[in-house]
């Protein structure tokens, strides 16, 4: 057999084009047409052109759950690439005993279920006798605290479950990243007279800039994306303190049956993670 | 341009393919298996019980069902019925949000059947949400009347005689004086009210006391003084007693109930199965007594409902037909539905059932007198319209209230305005 050079890697490609095409492109074009529809999914849809998107705009519940998603997602980020950072430099340090056992307990808690960790994360924030209240009381201060109730906190008592759970998970990109680091560098500055801080700010991170700016997009798809914790701690609330986009998507199309406005929805965080990726890449970049 | 036409050929060719090879299989002939999804122990009871008491009547036919959580159950039927591949022969739907389902092309229509057992479906179960311009497109199976729970030795062992506890103002001086002295003790559950299962919590309340959110035409009631006299009942026990909040079924009201710190709990009568469930060690603990009245001289007496179980056939599914005869079957089983209620404590929909239950009462269900408690109170009248958003919106309101943010007044009118603007009602 024959085979026409020019046209025979299409064929070899073509596998992976209909994949592509089937899974990739054609949903993502797909939920783009279906957010221009007023359409519960079981009767004939209308096209009603970017009025979902207007309407997003519009809706009390959407701002509030858009501003929760983006400010949890800011500081679940910047907080947990400190940690992850820190427990990654230590993790790497020769004077930490018992390292390959530290490396898997802080490797644990991202690969326990969910509402195990619901359950536990209950029992710490539970206004009443719940653990930090306990430690709270014994400190001497009285009130206790309704860590999931109160619209004020409840948010970050949630976003702190989500560092606690995430930056073990990260801890050990950071860790690859600064084993992959020569060791002759590091030498060369100590040679040079550099002390330890000013070999990692001046050194160490430059180097580790790749890894940290991989573990903050790749986190940060996870972080807009914030639905699980709420959904299972407070559907949500109280009065929609801890709703989130995600959970909007969920509930306008799954609960409402407004397929195309969950698509809307949908599609504004899709646009917020790729604008939040293209800055840091751009900032990368610049640098 | 012809290699790109060449390609976009092929692309065509190959969307072709993939979506001839998703297409629902032709009618098959010979020996069919129904699948059928459900949730919790019923399933177990479809599997075990149901489905071959049925193939006594079917040969050939073998009812296989499926167990889901009940909103994995939901989202999966919706996605089956959106995309119109994967949908089961039957399935069990939460009947308070089935409403949207309501389409004749969708659904097999169950009419014919509905009005040949008219009278034998309770009409207050019947009218809420499986019926549209007069057709009836699902069958309900069991609802779920409130009742109040509590544990029996904790109680006696505090020196509470529940039998005084007549009205929810009886209870709630009651709540009041052992919540002073047992500060440590949750005297019942609270939910949050965000979310499904936490609005429906305290939609119970609503409906035991004769009020509504929506009139029978499906506009919302304006000015409603009954349900701002029941918000300021919940926001008075909700600030005098000492109560457990979480969001409904947590874990950690397992944890508690084990340890025996929780006394009430105003729940439905599913709530015995699920405890059967999650505190198997609790069996012989927990007994019931009717739900309280809102005044002594309420006549007729009326308890709250959780909403129940609808069964319905998707209309264009391959077996429709058996799958309908298996659905007739179920409901109107006495002898199935008396083992559902022992399984699941759902209460059959099909009176001669309940009927037969409540005579032949062997008080086997996890929690004690749970039959007595709910058959003394009749099922309160309730419009579920729009329901997943009016319970969001519900939730809101409540929110705001336990919050401190609004007065109950101010909540209610706060629900009223909210349901008006975004559901045009």
């Amino acid at each position: 057999m024959v085979f026409d050079k020019k046209k025979s890697p299409y064929l070899f490609l073509l596998p992976f084009l209909i994949m592509f095409f089937s899974f990739w492109l054609w949903p993502i074009l797909q939920s783009l047409y279906w957010s221009m529809l007023e359409w519960d999914g079981l009767r004939a849809p209308t096209f009603v052109g970017f009025r979902n998107y207007i309407k997003l705009f519009s809706e009390q519940d959407y701002i509030i759950a858009l501003s929760n998603t983006v400010s949890a997602a800011i500081v679940y980020i910047g907080i947990m690439v400190i940690v992850a950072l820190f427990l990654g430099f230590m993790l790497n340090s020769s004077i930490l005993p018992g390292r390959a056992a530290f490396r898997t307990i802080i490797f644990l808690p991202v690969t326990v279920s969910l509402p195990v960790i619901a359950l536990v994360f209950f029992i710490i924030f539970a206004k009443n006798n719940g653990v930090l209240n306990n430690i709270i009381s014994t400190l001497g201060f009285g009130r206790s605290i309704d860590w999931l109730g109160d619209p004020r906190i409840n948010l970050w008592s949630i976003v702190s479950l989500r560092i606690w759970r995430a930056s073990g998970f990260y801890a050990i990109f950071i860790l690859a990243g600064l084993q992959s680091i020569p060791e002759e560098v590091i030498e060369a500055s100590i040679i040079d007279g550099a002390s330890g801080w000013k070999t990692i700010r001046l050194i160490v991170l430059p180097l580790l800039r790749p890894v940290i700016i991989y573990v903050i997009i790749a986190s940060s798809i996870w972080a807009f994306q914030l639905f699980e914790e709420p959904w299972i701690l407070t559907r949500g609330g109280p009065v929609n303190s801890t709703a989130t986009i995600a959970m909007h998507v969920y509930r306008n199309g799954f609960q409402f049956f407004q397929l195309g406005y969950a698509s809307a929805s949908a599609y504004v965080l899709t646009a917020i993670i790729v604008v939040f990726a293209l800055i840091q890449l751009l900032i990368n970049k610049g640098k | 341009m012809k290699k790109v036409l060449t390609a976009a050929a092929i692309l065509l060719l190959s969307f072709g393919f993939l979506s001839a090879s998703g297409a629902e299989e032709s009618k098959a002939e010979g020996p069919i298996e129904l699948s059928y999804w459900g949730w919790g122990p019923h399933v177990v009871g479809v599997n075990e019980t149901i489905s071959p008491a049925f193939k006594e009547m079917y040969p050939d036919v073998t009812v296989k069902a499926e167990a889901l959580g009940p909103w994995d159950l939901m989202d999966k039927f919706y996605v089956s019925m959106v995309s119109g591949k994967g949908a089961p022969d039957a399935a069990q739907l939460v009947r308070r949000v089935s409403e949207k389902y309501l389409i004749s092309e969708l659904l097999y229509d169950f009419t014919g059947f509905m009005n040949e057992y008219d009278g034998q479906f309770s009409e207050a179960l019947n009218r809420d949400v499986l019926s549209v311009d007069g057709k009836y497109l699902g069958i309900p199976l069991d609802y779920g009347p409130s009742a109040l729970f509590y544990n029996k030795p904790l109680a006696e062992k505090l020196g509470i005689d529940v039998s005084t506890i007549v009205t929810w103002d009886d209870f709630y001086e009651l709540a009041v004086k052992i919540s002073r002295e047992y500060p440590d003790l949750y005297i019942m559950t609270q939910y949050y009210p965000a979310g499904t299962w936490g609005s429906n919590y305290y939609r119970m309340f609503m409906q035991s006391a004769g009020a509504n959110i929506y009139d029978a035409e499906g506009k919302v009631i304006r000015n409603n003084q009954k349900m701002v006299e029941v918000l300021e009942f919940l926001y008075k026990l909700h600030a005098d007693v000492k109560t457990l909040n979480i969001p409904v079924n947590d874990p950690l009201m397992w944890e508690e109930s084990r340890k025996n710190n929780i006394l009430f709990y105003p729940r439905n009568s599913y709530f015995s199965g699920e405890m059967e469930q999650q505190v198997p060690e609790m069996d012989g603990v927990i007994h019931t007594i009717p739900w309280p009245l809102w005044s002594e001289d309420d006549d007729p007496q009326y308890t709250g409902n959780w909403g129940g179980v609808a069964l319905v056939v998707p209309q264009k599914g391959p077996h429709a037909d058996i799958a309908a005869e298996f659905c007739k079957f179920f409901a109107t089983n006495v002898e199935a539905l008396t083992q559902h209620w022992y399984t699941t404590t759902g209460v059959p929909s099909y009176a001669p059932a309940r009927d037969n239950i409540i005579k032949d009462n062997t008080n086997e269900t996890f929690a004690k007198g749970l039959m007595e408690a709910i058959t003394v109170r009749e099922v309160g009248p309730w419009y579920y319209t729009d329901w997943a958003q009016t319970e969001k919106i519900l939730g809101d309101g409540l929110d705001n209230m336990f919050g401190g943010k609004l007065t109950p007044a101010e909540a209610w009118q706060w629900t009223e305005d909210q349901l008006i603007k975004i559901l045009g009602r």
